[in-house]
This record gives C-alpha cells, structure tokens and sequence, in this order.
C-alpha cells in the first residue's frame, strides 16, 4: 500500500480513510462508484474500470514493452471473500494478462470465531451469504454450525446508506431456518465495531425471535450447530486400523 | 492486579501477517506463551518479546495430542491464576482449528478473569486468497477431516468444501513426521468418492510459511489425492461440482429478478 503508483480502496469509515492517506498520498476512494438505490454490479464494474485504468494505459502507451504501474486495490475485511469488485478485478487483470496477487487478511468471520469462541473445523461449519442460501437451497449439515453473512440485507441488490435491516428478507430467513432448527434453537446475532475500542455486537436469542429481532443491515447471523451424529463404528475402525499400519 | 489472557495469533510469513493489535499485546504482557510452526517466527517472537516462553516441549513423538492440549491450556493458565497479564500466541488464527487456546479462555472466564481472543490470518484466509476464491460466492463447508470420514458428515457437492488436517486421519498421538497415515488418505478418497465424481480436481494446499516462499497448491483428480504431497499441514478444498439452481417461488418473494439471482 505504501509503495504502490495507484493505491485504490473501499473502507467503512472515514478513519481508516484518513489512515489509508496518510500511508499513500496517491490513495483514493472507490466509495464514489456507489449511486443511491442502484444495483450494487454497476457500482462493481465502475471500480473494476477504475482499478485497471492505469495497467490498460502504460500497456497502450509502452506498446507492451515499458514498465507497468504497481496498482494495489485495499479493502475492508478479506478481499476473497464477498468482495465483487475485487474478485472481478483480479480476474479481469489475469485474463488481460497482467500479474495479479491477493493478499490474506481477517475477515469478518474471523473476528466471529474469536469472538464467539467458535472453531470452523470442529464441530464443522457452514458459510454462506444469506440471500443465496434462500434462494438455491442445498442440503447442509445441521451439526456444523452455520454463519450466513449479510443477513440483514437478504434480496438487497441495490445501493443504499441507511442501517435498517431487510425486515421480509430476515422473515424468510427465519421461516427457512425453521424448517431445519427447532423454534428454541439458539442463534447469534453478531456485528463487528469497525472502529477500536468498541466491542462487537452480539446478540442471542432463539430461532424464533430472529424474523423481528433487532438487527441491522451489516448483521452476520451464527447458528448453533445440533448434536453430531453418531460415529460410524466401520468407518472408525478402518481408519484407527489404517492409522496403526502408516 | 488480578490476571488476564489474551490470545492472539501470528499469521503465517514470520511477522507478515501479525496484526499492531496483537503485536501490541504481546509486547504489553508481562507473561508471553506461544506455539508457532517453525523456527524463524520463534527467533522473532523472542526477540520482539524477550523472556517469550514456547510451549512445544508440550509435544513429544507418540503423546495424546489430548494430553499435550490439557498441558497447554494449564500452563497458559498458571500465571493467569497468579495475577499475571498473559498473552497466548498461536501461528495462523488462534481459533481456527487450535483446540487449547478456545479452551484456555472458556477456562479463564469461568474462573472469573478477563479473557479474550483476538483474530489473526488463518491457513483458510491464505487458500482463499492463493487460489483466488471466494468461499461465500457459492457457499463454503468445512470439517475436521478425520470428523468427516467417521461420522459420514453431509456435504452438499453444490458448495465448496474444505477439509483440515488430512496428514493425521485417525491419529490422536503426536508426532515429528511431515504425514501422519498416508494409508488412511484411501479411506479419504472413497468417503469423497461416495459425494463426487473420481475425476472432481481438487487442490492439496499448503500456505507459504515464508515471506520468500509460494505457497504449494496442487491440483489433483480426487482419486489421485493419495499421490500427492500431503502433510499434516495439508488443507484439502474441494470446488463446487455443481451449481445449485434457484429456487423460483423464493426468486419471486425475495422480489428479484432473474438477473438479479445470478451471483455477483
């Protein structure tokens, strides 16, 4: 980020902006490319646009022979992980022939896990963003426990400011949910503080609270998981016996 | 002053990937315990933060990794109970598949001291990142892979999966060799065989532990999981074999239109 030609980014508030500056005074927002109450893939593909902008020019420019921008994009959270803009940028650079790279970083899951005292591997996990989980449904394991990212914003395509939650999408949500759960089964809602030293949001009700609860549109949903089933005591023995072999 | 722990994790690349929130309360802890993966990140850590203490000789050839967890989890403890600011490290995310450190602060919380984690970069983060993924895009399941085998976990082939630890299926002991039971990746392959087609290319992947290093990314048909290099690093993913169709009567309630239900 700090020695970057073009450094891009997409943050949450004005803070991290104001940080993101100070590292690089080429750094400029991408926020721009949202307009009021528009499908958020417009606002992806001008972003998408705006970050290959100057890898297309010193490609055209050097006919292909002179010294390409180093151009870093930074993003709040993970950048794999429901961030469009980025994806497609990385895909869309690769395909044109430019070398790409992403970086790992803490996503908004992993905050959950440390915040709840979650692990992903046992009992298992399901992650899923919310409106899709509805709308292609799959048949999960309930013993893993389930995170639906943007729960609050179930069947939101469009851009907008406010913090209300979709309050039919939670509904859905909570109707699916309920033909997998019992209505006493325990879920989390859960928010991350961008900003230190505020500490997460985290709420925990029953399954059956969830359709009028009190999210926001930034809410991540965790459900618990149910007791795992019973080892399959064939399977268990090959694999000790397959472990004593090794 | 009644004691305290935070756990924290160190990511992977040495020092790359730490966050200055975790840094800072390791430099800050009057006591500092850590578990890390090789000895460029333990040269580090003591000398950022002398008097660093590893907890590995917690791990000897053929003990009950249950056992060397129940170690771990007293001797982060002890200075807690003596009044000490403690800061447990861990390499990657300190609660992604790391038993003691989630069990250290449900302990240290029950006993009434303040206890917390802090999130680090885990071996998922950096797959999702390397192999350029995005886990919620279709949706992603992961289990503990010997958990899978044995207790037939369901998986739907519609959405990614990812699967921790297939070097040591089956294996409760501890140990210094780089796989655990190359045998019991057989057993793997038919349990996976049984959800997808032998030809489904999955990738064995390992995250770089050095800033110089790529990470090792090997794409694999899943019947030929078994021929590949497999360590107890290793961390299986599996692509969606399919995608899942939509649902229309949810479509239409969610108010969207067809466009609008295709992935972004």
């Amino acid at each position: 980020m700090e020695r970057a030609d073009c450094l891009f980014y997409l943050v949450t508030d004005p803070a991290t902006s104001g940080w993101l500056r100070s590292l690089n005074p080429r750094a400029r927002s991408l926020h721009d490319c949202y307009r009021e109450g528009e499908d958020g893939t417009l606002a992806a593909g001008r972003m998408v646009a705006r970050m290959l902008a100057p890898l297309r020019a010193a490609a055209t420019a050097a006919g292909g022979e002179g010294t390409e921008p180093a151009v870093c994009a930074a993003f709040y959270g993970h950048p794999a992980v429901l961030v469009h803009p980025a994806r497609l940028a990385a895909e869309q650079a690769r395909a044109e022939g430019f070398a790409v790279h992403m970086l790992p970083a803490i996503s908004c899951e992993d905050c959950l896990f440390a915040d709840l005292g979650v692990d992903p591997a046992v009992p298992g996990r399901v992650l899923c963003d919310a409106t899709d989980f509805l709308l292609r449904p799959r048949r999960f394991d309930t013993s893993a426990a389930l995170v639906l990212l943007q729960a609050g914003a179930v069947g939101v395509r469009r851009f907008h400011s406010g913090r209300e939650p979709s309050r039919a999408g939670l509904r859905l949500l909570a109707e699916a949910l309920g033909q997998q759960y019992p209505a006493d089964h325990p879920v989390v809602l859960y928010e991350i503080d961008p900003l230190p030293p505020f500490d997460p949001r985290i709420l925990r009700l029953p399954l059956a609270e969830l359709a009028e609860a009190p999210a926001s549109v930034v809410t991540t949903l965790y459900v618990t998981p149910l007791p795992p089933p019973a080892p399959d005591v064939e399977r268990r023995l090959r694999l000790q016996a397959s472990a004593t072999a090794g | 002053m009644s004691g305290s722990l935070t756990v924290v994790g160190t990511g992977f690349l040495v020092a790359g990937q730490i966050t200055p929130e975790s840094l800072a309360c390791m430099r800050g802890a009057e006591r500092l315990l850590y578990l890390v993966a090789e000895p460029a990140t333990k040269h580090w850590l003591e000398a950022e933060c002398p008097g660093a203490e590893s907890m590995h000789d917690a791990f000897w050839e053929g003990r009950s990794r249950l056992e060397a967890y129940e170690e771990v989890v007293e001797r982060i403890l002890a200075p807690v109970r003596a009044g000490r600011q403690v800061c447990a490290a861990f390499y990657g995310h300190p609660g992604v598949f790391v038993h003691p450190s989630h069990e250290a602060v449900r302990r240290a919380r029950a006993e009434g001291f303040t206890a917390f984690m802090l999130p680090g970069v885990s071996a998922e983060d950096c797959l999702f990142a390397d192999l350029g993924v995005d886990p919620a895009l279709h949706g992603c399941q992961s289990f503990e892979a010997s958990d899978f085998v044995v207790r037939r976990r369901r998986v739907d082939p519609r959405a990614a999966l990812v699967l921790w630890q297939i070097g040591a299926l089956g294996v409760t002991t501890y140990s210094v060799a780089p796989l655990w039971n190359a045998p019991g990746l057989a057993l793997l392959v038919e349990a996976l065989s049984e959800i997808y087609p032998a030809a489904h290319e999955v990738v064995v992947y390992e995250a770089a532990l050095y800033p110089v290093c790529e990470p090792l990314v090997q794409r694999v048909p899943l019947a030929d999981i078994g021929r590949a290099k497999v360590s107890t690093y290793s961390t299986l993913y599996v692509p969606p074999a399919r995608q899942a169709s939509v649902d229309e009567g949810m479509r239409s309630r969610l108010g969207l239109g067809v466009a609008e239900a295709e992935p972004s």
